[in-house]
């Protein structure tokens, strides 16, 4: 009979329920059919010993017999539920207590798990309970053209995109930090998503005030040196009377360490953007050999000047490729503008590509003086100029490798230099399509 | 045949100055602006074939220029001549509707006077 009123018997089998509760008046309503419960067998025994005292031994008997077995099997059936119980809300309150907002969303665009944080962020009321469809949450986007997100496939094929925001019902849009995975579904051959995602409003605002100092300082460094280009290009074109022999080369002198020290400029700039990491890399469709022709051309002054033979050859096929053109750009200008200034008058300079199904190689390949063999192992770092290029007057600031190997690396591709000193140099480079 | 006019907004005196002297050598008449505000007031009292027109002002900046002749559905081409490097930059200039996005440090005077010229040469 104390068996049956044990409290573990009944207060077992409510914990686990009150476990799975969450409210006062839920747990409140438990305690009260617990206590019920635990006064039936009290009752039973005092009706039994008044009716019949000689036969409660035996009643007593099976009834603890009964009673004593049930209870045992209850406390161990009543323990392992407490265990389950405990670690279904060990990681229920684990993901509670996640700052970042945790949203699994099903392959039919259900939100199968939402926590509170991502409920604050997506501005859904703490109580709401799923499910409710990903598209209730708001409205989220990728990437600089705003990629409207609608379906779960969607998510997963914007998982590499960064700039993502979340429009909330109410119209406040947050700038989202976002990581975004495959998670197996309970359905065979189907897969759900799993995002987890937190406000990037103060990133966003670090991001942007390094912009702004990189904006100002592009600004304030390039005003005086465009005005002084511009007046030494007054002067050398005689607009403010004519100059001597002796003037026109001074001034020439002026105008060309203008023109370095502008260049220096611009390489400082984009250097310092690449290591604030305000380099967006938008990637488009681009057709390698026109983007290799046009940088080509773009040194057609100095090739000549130098009487350069240059030559551009591309295998048959596609040859397009998913790529960042203005970064690629200024790869090319920098792999081109080495050619150029480090090939003797009357080199050779050939450019040649092809595109696999899914990579495309293209090889720049000069005459020029090459890079001694000791010092070819820093040719990627910051500032590096070769022993035998420093020696003459040949302008250059040393970032040009260094950033196009960062570029090239943010591309997803590679680079390769091969180079022999006084034969020339072949740089390969590999980039994904 | 007439002058084309060509108003120069630009609050940097200097290069005001050397724009001024290459487009008048080259035969165009020139008139400045130091601000934008001040190019606004010159827009409405006179016409002009071109803008020459810088971005970073005092009292009222190159964008907000843009966007008021925009406003006014002004006809006249706007080159935006600045040392404002970034990409951005060039879109929402392009979007508010300025025909080229020139950036002086990395543009001879010389280029600068020719689009000049090629453009007026189509209207």
């Amino acid at each position: 009979m104390r068996a049956l009123s044990h409290p573990s018997f009944l207060s077992t089998l409510a914990s686990f329920f009150l476990s799975q509760k969450e409210t006062r008046s839920e747990r409140r309503l438990f305690h009260a059919l617990t206590g019920v419960l635990a006064l039936v067998p009290v009752i039973l025994f005092f009706v039994l010993f008044f009716k019949n005292p000689l036969a409660l031994k035996f009643h007593l008997f099976l009834y603890a017999l009964t009673l004593g077995i049930g209870s045992c099997a209850a406390l161990c059936i009543g323990w392992l539920l407490r265990v389950v119980g405990r670690t279904a809300q060990r990681e229920l309150l684990f993901l509670d207590s996640i700052a970042d907002g945790v949203c699994v969303v099903s392959h039919a665009g259900d939100v199968l798990l939402l926590n509170p944080a991502g409920k604050m962020l997506c501005g859904i009321k703490e109580k709401e309970r799923h499910p409710f469809s990903f598209a209730s949450l708001g409205v989220f986007s990728c990437g600089i053209k705003k990629r409207l997100i609608s379906l779960p496939e969607d998510l997963l094929a914007c998982r590499s995109i960064r700039n993502w925001t979340l429009q909330r019902h109410d119209g406040h849009i947050t700038p989202l930090l976002i990581s975004i995975a495959p998670l197996p579904s309970s359905h065979e051959g189907e897969e759900d998503v799993i995002i987890v995602f937190r406000d990037a409003t103060e990133e966003k605002k670090i991001e942007q005030a390094k912009d702004d100092f990189v904006s100002l300082a592009s600004h304030q460094l390039r005003t005086p040196l465009a005005t002084l280009q511009w007046y030494l290009e007054v002067l050398l074109a005689g607009d403010a009377g004519a100059l001597t022999k002796k003037q026109r080369s001074y001034v020439t002198i002026l105008s060309q360490t203008a023109r370095r020290m502008n260049a220096l400029v611009a390489s400082l700039l984009n250097l310092s953007r690449m290591e604030l990491d305000t380099f967006l890399v938008e990637k488009s469709r681009v057709h390698l050999p026109t983007l290799i022709k046009e940088k080509c051309s773009e040194l057609k002054t100095s090739i000549k000047e130098k009487k350069l033979r240059v030559r551009v050859a591309f295998k048959q096929g596609r040859n397009w490729i998913l790529t960042d053109p203005r970064l690629l750009g200024i790869v090319f200008q920098n792999i081109f503008s080495n050619a150029c200034k480090y090939t003797p008058p009357q080199g050779a300079i050939s450019v040649s590509g092809s595109c696999t199904s899914h990579l495309c190689i293209i090889t720049v390949r000069d005459t020029g003086r090459g890079i001694p063999a000791e010092e070819q192992h820093s040719l990627f770092t910051k500032f590096f100029r070769a022993g035998n290029i420093r020696q003459d007057d040949v302008n250059g600031s040393g970032l040009g490798l260094f950033m196009t190997k960062k570029i090239i690396e943010r591309l997803g591709g590679e680079i390769a230099i091969e180079s022999r000193e006084g034969k020339g140099t072949t740089v390969k480079l590999s980039l994904p399509l | 045949m007439p002058h084309k006019k060509i108003l120069i907004v630009e609050d940097e005196q200097h290069m005001a100055h050397v724009m001024e002297l290459k487009l008048t050598n080259a035969g165009y008449e020139t008139v400045i602006a130091k601000n934008g505000e001040e190019a606004l007031e010159r827009v409405a009292e006179r016409s002009f074939d071109l803008i020459l027109l810088d971005l970073v002002m005092p009292v009222k900046d190159g964008f907000a220029v843009l966007e008021e002749l925009q406003k006014k559905s002004f006809r006249a081409p706007i080159f935006v001549v600045t040392n404002l490097g970034q990409e951005e930059d060039a879109e929402r200039v392009k979007k508010l509707g300025a025909k080229k996005y020139i950036i002086k440090s990395e543009t001879p005077l010389s280029d600068l006077v020719s689009l000049v010229a090629a453009e007026l040469s189509q209207v």
